[in-house]
């Protein structure tokens, strides 16, 4: 399930404006990115974990899906902090593993400690949008910053129906699986090449019935929909640029 | 002069398998039509026939007094009159809420502003899927992407309502709650045709019956005339429905059209 499904109660209470919802999210992306210094991420940060309680996120749920990017991120600044050499260098922690030098300085310290806050700050940034805006909220910004229309209609079809084969996809695994297609190596291999092949041909199947579907209802190569949404409130988005302001101003002192 | 009149109507698929074999067949507006047959019998393509998808290579469709030649530019009037709810919803619901999906083929009929909203207020309301509204439609149950699918066809406002096996995998509730809705379409002189495998709906609720296999029409005519008939049924593959066994049983004279009818009796 995406995360955004998973938590669309959020989506369900906060029904502001796109544009407006967008304009914070244009501020803490901001705020997170043109920084100097560890303090405007981390209050980015901060303020959007306040939020989520605030509208009865559970800090468990806050937990998770602050880890989910997490992984990649260590992984990512586990290579800026680690330093190989083949000459010995200052460092807080250094080893010697053949003819060369593993370790970590405070300067390489510091600079992985910037990214993966600057980092999770924009990754808080995105989470605010996407599990206050529901996915079709999402396209009509896309439509407003005009996108082309052939890539918003990719995005919206794209998101329908994954869905739908990530259903058949599992539903396919297990009824293989219950049939102990999944046993020994050799077997795994060949059921995952048929489950592949299978959702393959369901989805050029489903590809072609959704057009037939599509030109019942009169489609002639411009998909339409009714857009309704509450009122556009200026104020809020005033009080989005002056946050935005203000977290680009904290970024930029040198602590 | 018929609402709908298929003439001769064959249709094969490019792999050569023959759909549709001289299908001749007229219809009347506001009728309730019930197509049943095996399955491979031809139901599906003889609907997405009649409703401008397919275009038979030979024979003639007229449509409430204009033959349809189905190119481009006839499909986008056909579809205006004839609307089409597949069997599965999945293939018919793309957009990313309900409202929106129910949405895209008003817009496409010309709709727009006030009347584009009461033709949607309409159609959510018929289908009881207004509190659906603000849904992703992945978030659905299945009896409830079958409303919706209704209502996405219901709003380009049909004269003609094709539904291909409305009732499959649907509970008793929601199988009752889809008839409502189509009698409430009857009610307004739609014309709908239904593609089905239950064959006690079809007594029941049709006034016209029409039997295919392979690709022909078998018979067509008042349900009641032609499901009494067991060398048909036996030719069609098709079971008696359970108020005529009954009748036969009990050595009944009259044949009750629905149930309730039956156990007055």
């Amino acid at each position: 399930m995406f995360i955004s499904e998973k938590y669309n109660f959020l989506q369900a209470k906060i029904t502001q404006h796109p544009f407006e919802k967008f304009t914070f999210f244009v501020a803490f992306l901001l705020g997170s990115l043109l920084t100097q210094n560890i303090l405007s991420p981390f209050l980015v940060v901060t303020c959007i974990s306040t939020f989520f309680l605030y509208h009865a996120l559970s800090v468990k749920a806050l937990f998770q899906i602050a880890a989910l990017p997490m992984s990649f991120m260590l992984v990512a600044v586990l290579s800026i902090i680690c330093i190989i050499s083949q000459e010995s260098f200052e460092a807080i922690y250094i080893t010697q593993i053949g003819d060369y030098y593993i370790g970590f300085s405070q300067i390489s310290l510091d600079i992985g400690i910037f990214i993966i806050v600057k980092a999770m700050g924009a990754m808080f940034a995105f989470y605010f949008l996407i599990l206050t805006s529901p996915i079709d909220e999402i396209e009509y910004l896309l439509r407003k910053m005009k996108l082309p229309d052939l890539l918003v209609e990719l995005f919206v079809l794209s998101f329908r129906f994954i869905t739908i084969l990530l259903l058949f996809s599992r539903q396919c695994y297990l009824s293989q699986k219950k049939r102990m297609a999944y046993r020994s190596f050799s077997s795994s291999i060949r059921s995952l090449g048929m489950l592949i092949s299978s959702v393959l041909i369901k989805s050029l199947i489903h590809a072609d019935f959704s057009q037939q579907a599509l030109l019942n209802r009169g489609y002639r190569g411009e998909m339409r929909f009714i857009e309704i949404h509450e009122p556009f409130v200026l104020k809020r988005s005033i009080i989005a640029l002056l946050l935005m302001i203000a977290l680009v101003a904290i970024g930029q002192l040198r602590l | 002069m018929s609402y709908i009149q298929l003439e001769h109507i064959s249709f094969e698929y490019p792999n050569q398998t023959l759909a549709l074999d001289e299908v001749n067949l007229n219809i009347d507006k506001g009728q309730k039509v019930a197509v049943v047959g095996e399955n491979g019998s031809g139901k599906s393509s003889l609907f997405l026939c009649l409703c401008g998808i397919h275009h038979a290579q030979t024979g003639r469709y007229i449509l409430d007094g204009e033959e349809q030649k189905c190119k481009r530019k006839d499909r986008n009037k056909l579809f205006r009159k004839v609307g089409y709810v597949f069997q599965d919803p999945e293939v018919q619901l793309f957009a990313s809420t309900v409202e929106k999906d129910i949405s895209f083929g008003a817009i496409n009929a010309g709709m727009k502003g006030e009347a584009l909203q009461a033709c949607m207020d309409e159609v959510m309301e018929m289908t009881q899927t207004h509190d659906l509204r603000k849904k992703p439609p992945h978030q659905l149950s299945y009896g409830q992407k079958k409303r919706v699918a209704i209502a996405g066809v219901l709003a380009c406002k049909p004269e003609v309502l094709l539904l291909d096996e409305p009732f499959a995998w649907l509970d008793n509730q929601q199988k009752k709650n889809t008839i409502q809705v189509l009698d409430h379409l009857h009610e307004q002189n739609k014309t709908i045709i239904i593609s089905t495998h239950d064959i006690n709906f079809a007594y029941e609720w049709a006034d016209k019956l029409v039997v295919m296999k392979e690709g022909r029409v078998l018979a067509t005519g008042h349900p009641q005339g032609l499901l009494d008939n067991e060398d048909l049924l036996e030719k069609a593959g098709l079971e008696m429905p359970l108020i005529l066994k009954l009748t036969k049983k009990l050595d009944l004279d009259i044949r009750p059209n629905t149930m309730e009818e039956f156990l007055r009796v």
